[in-house]
């Protein structure tokens, strides 16, 4: 094992002023959805340029509220990626409908193809959900001129990728409602919550309605939290330009490593947030050990984003899923880097040490 | 809002605060150390052998009810008067909530008698923080109530105490399934949080997967980042609690009992205060002793009356509600009608408590 601190997957730090902003709501008393929850809907639906931001308990739930908007009932059908975290599908089973899984577009870009999005559509479709895989846009372009000719929603699940952007826009905002994340290990944190965006009046309407328990669920957030994500928030875009700069070393260190392949381009990291470095090795069948000898050799802590969903239990052989090769090489190939705002360039390039010895 | 407690404002301790500070600051914000102390307390403190923190009273009954095995298209008995978290918990899970109606107006919980013969399960409520006969145990057992997994009389129930946490709920069975709520109105507040108390693993087991997605990788350790290969072997929800309201939670358990002992002597405060009125405090005076009451339930000689009552309270600055039946029952109808919840705050003296029906009996 080596001498020298291991290297965590992430890392929070927690400055006094999140503390004391934290606490001065305890002062106060007032624990259930309040000014602090709605002043921070203001400034994030300020911050994406959308009309309505509803503040929820997580990005699950914030998924849960807007297939609920976008009419999805039992019988119909939603299209997702197949590599995503098994939310994005399981809220589509919530509402009794059916996740129909797309591919993905390949190594370089792990976010839906939009062609095989295509194909996924039936009469039954009420909505096609991208994800912004890793914190880089997903084919929104191509998906929302899809939805529109097919008549269905596009929803975004945005959890990695608060404040990314595609063409000076925010992601989240090209479709019927955004769904975003702050879960502790996500670029802005709390440890559970969430947010749903729309510009659609209605389905804000029935977001605020459905957090609570008259509108069938207890999905609120609460003060104190967002009294801390409001303190976050304000750090956010420092930290994801560090996460950029972070990147770009990952990518400079990696670009000649041909045991490996780093997905996006380096001009995709200025508008990406950076929410985890993704690699995928050439040689899926390594992946066990490289994990555990980077463990165990070198303290280094790497995760998998994600299992394939299609071939998880919950949702593997059941009729109508298609063998989807890219998501499927992908789930096998991909390994998570450690990334995380205080994470420094020497740990970056010692990480790389440590990749390149074990591979 | 109809169904809900009223939220009054809750004085937090120095040691409230730094609980949540020290969680806070040490960055281990999910499924870590103070999740697990506080399930420990929870243990303790209920006497159920496995206790699941979760996101809210309204997960934690749908938790529950996944773990009695309800699903989809199955029906649900809940009580047709004060229910509306065991209503949004059965539709949650697919289920269809069947309103049965409830005892009497001054005494509002289900009618055990009236419970439909082709329920899965019923969700008893232990209303307004007064404990509720539960089917099975030591109660006159109903019809037939079916469960799923054929275990007998007691097959098919979850109590809901999530308006009466801190009340004595009496025995639990061999399969008992509590929730309770950590609501900003609850006798525990943290501001969102629930409580699952299981006597059987294997119901333990079902709720501290279906939580967290269904994951079988375990607890999201923060020194590992994910573990290997995590499957996914159900459709789970994100039901989790995070590790600084436990901390939270965990610091106000140890004054929960003084809590409910200040509530106990403002609800007989108020009895005494609306002796020779044409109001009284619901319940018999003899049920107070292991109630934990969520507020100070007043019934009124009639819907007018209470309605007059309401504002003048408004006009005092007194919180208080009332909720509406979830059926066209007639007790539940006549609770809706006459009953006036006033919010209990737990520095309400008795003084304070005497003014307040005062001015609801307008005397």
């Amino acid at each position: 094992m080596s001498a020298a601190p291991g290297v965590p997957l992430f890392d929070l730090a927690v400055p006094e002023e999140d503390l004391e902003a934290v606490d001065a709501v305890l002062a106060s008393g007032r624990l259930a959805q309040g000014e602090q929850v709605a002043a921070l809907e203001a400034a994030w639906a300020e911050h994406l340029g959308v009309r309505h931001a509803v503040a929820v308990s997580s990005c699950t739930a914030a998924l849960h509220l807007a297939y609920a908007a976008a009419g999805v009932g039992p019988g119909d059908e939603v299209v997702v990626p197949a590599i995503t975290f098994a939310a994005t599908a399981a809220a589509v089973r919530y509402l009794g409908a059916t996740p129909v899984f797309a591919d993905v577009a390949g190594e370089r870009d792990l976010g839906m193809d939009p062609e095989d999005a295509a194909v996924r559509i039936t009469d039954r479709t009420k909505a096609v959900c991208v994800v912004h895989f890793a914190g880089y846009p997903g084919a929104v372009a191509e998906l929302r001129a899809l939805c529109d000719e097919r008549g269905v929603a596009l929803l975004e699940d945005a959890a990695h990728a608060p404040s990314a952007t595609l063409d000076g826009r925010r992601l989240g905002t090209f479709g019927l409602a955004g769904a975003f994340s702050f879960f502790s290990n996500k670029v802005l944190s709390v440890g559970e919550g969430g947010m749903l965006t729309t510009d659609d009046d209605a389905v804000a309407d029935a977001a605020r309605a459905g957090r609570t328990p008259e509108g069938g669920a207890n999905l609120r957030m609460d003060e104190p939290r967002a009294a801390l994500l409001r303190s976050r928030m304000r750090r956010m875009e420092d930290e994801i330009a560090r996460r950029r700069v972070l990147t770009r070393r990952y990518r400079e260190l990696l670009a000649e490593e041909p045991r490996v392949v780093v997905p996006y381009r380096d001009e995709d990291v200025e508008r990406s947030s950076c929410y985890v470095m993704p690699v995928l090795l050439r040689d899926p069948e390594r992946r066990p050990e490289v994990r555990r000898r980077l463990r165990e050799e070198h303290g280094v802590q790497t995760s998998v984003l994600y299992p394939a969903v299609h071939e998880l239990s919950a949702y593997a052989g059941r009729p109508g899923n298609a063998s989807l090769p890219r998501a499927e090489h992908a789930a096998r190939a991909e390994v998570t880097l450690p990334l995380f705002a205080t994470l420094d360039e020497a740990t970056v390039e010692r990480v790389v040490a440590a990749l390149r010895s074990v591979l | 809002m109809s169904g809900r407690l009223p939220e009054v404002e809750r004085t937090l301790s120095a040691e409230d605060r730094v609980a949540v500070r020290e969680a806070l600051a040490s960055g281990w914000w999910t499924m870590g150390p103070r999740i697990a102390a506080f399930e420990e307390a929870l243990v303790r403190w209920s006497g159920a052998p496995h206790a699941l923190a979760v996101s809210s009273g309204t997960a934690a009954l749908a938790l529950a009810l996944l773990a009695r095995g309800v699903g989809r298209g199955d029906r649900v008995a809940v009580a047709a008067w004060g229910a509306l978290g065991p209503t949004a918990a059965a539709r949650l899970v697919g289920a269809e909530p069947v309103p049965v109606d409830v005892r009497a107006a001054d005494d509002p919980r289900m009618d055990l008698d009236a419970v439909p013969g082709d329920v899965v399960a019923v969700v008893v409520t232990h209303a307004l923080g007064w404990v509720a006969d539960v089917p099975g145990q030591g109660a006159a057992p109903p019809g037939e109530v079916s469960g799923r997994r054929g275990r007998g009389a007691v097959a098919g129930v979850v109590e809901d105490a999530t308006q009466a946490v801190g009340a004595d709920l009496g025995p639990a069975g061999p399969a008992t399934l509590r929730a309770f709520s950590l609501s900003a109105a609850s006798q525990l507040p943290v501001g969102e949080g629930g409580v699952v108390a299981a006597w059987e693993e294997e119901a333990a087991a079902r709720v501290r997967l279906l939580r967290s997605h269904a994951m079988t990788s375990g607890t999201w350790d923060r020194h590992r980042g994910h573990s290997d290969a995590y499957d996914v072997v159900d459709v789970g929800f994100n039901f989790r609690l995070d590790e600084a309201r436990a901390a939270l939670a965990t610091s106000r358990l140890g004054r929960l009992a003084e809590a409910v002992a200040a509530r106990r002597a403002a609800l007989a405060a108020a009895r005494e205060a609306l002796d020779g009125t044409a109001w009284r405090v619901a319940f018999a005076a003899g049920d107070d002793a292991a109630a934990s009451p969520a507020i100070l339930p007043l019934l009124a000689p009639d819907r007018a009356a209470r309605d007059a009552a309401a504002g003048r309270l408004d006009d005092a600055g007194a919180v208080a509600t009332s909720w509406a039946a979830a059926a066209d029952l007639p007790r539940a109808r006549e609770a809706a009608d006459r009953l006036l919840l006033v919010a209990l705050p737990e520095d309400l003296s008795p003084g304070a408590v005497g003014r307040t029906v005062r001015v609801v009996a307008h005397t």
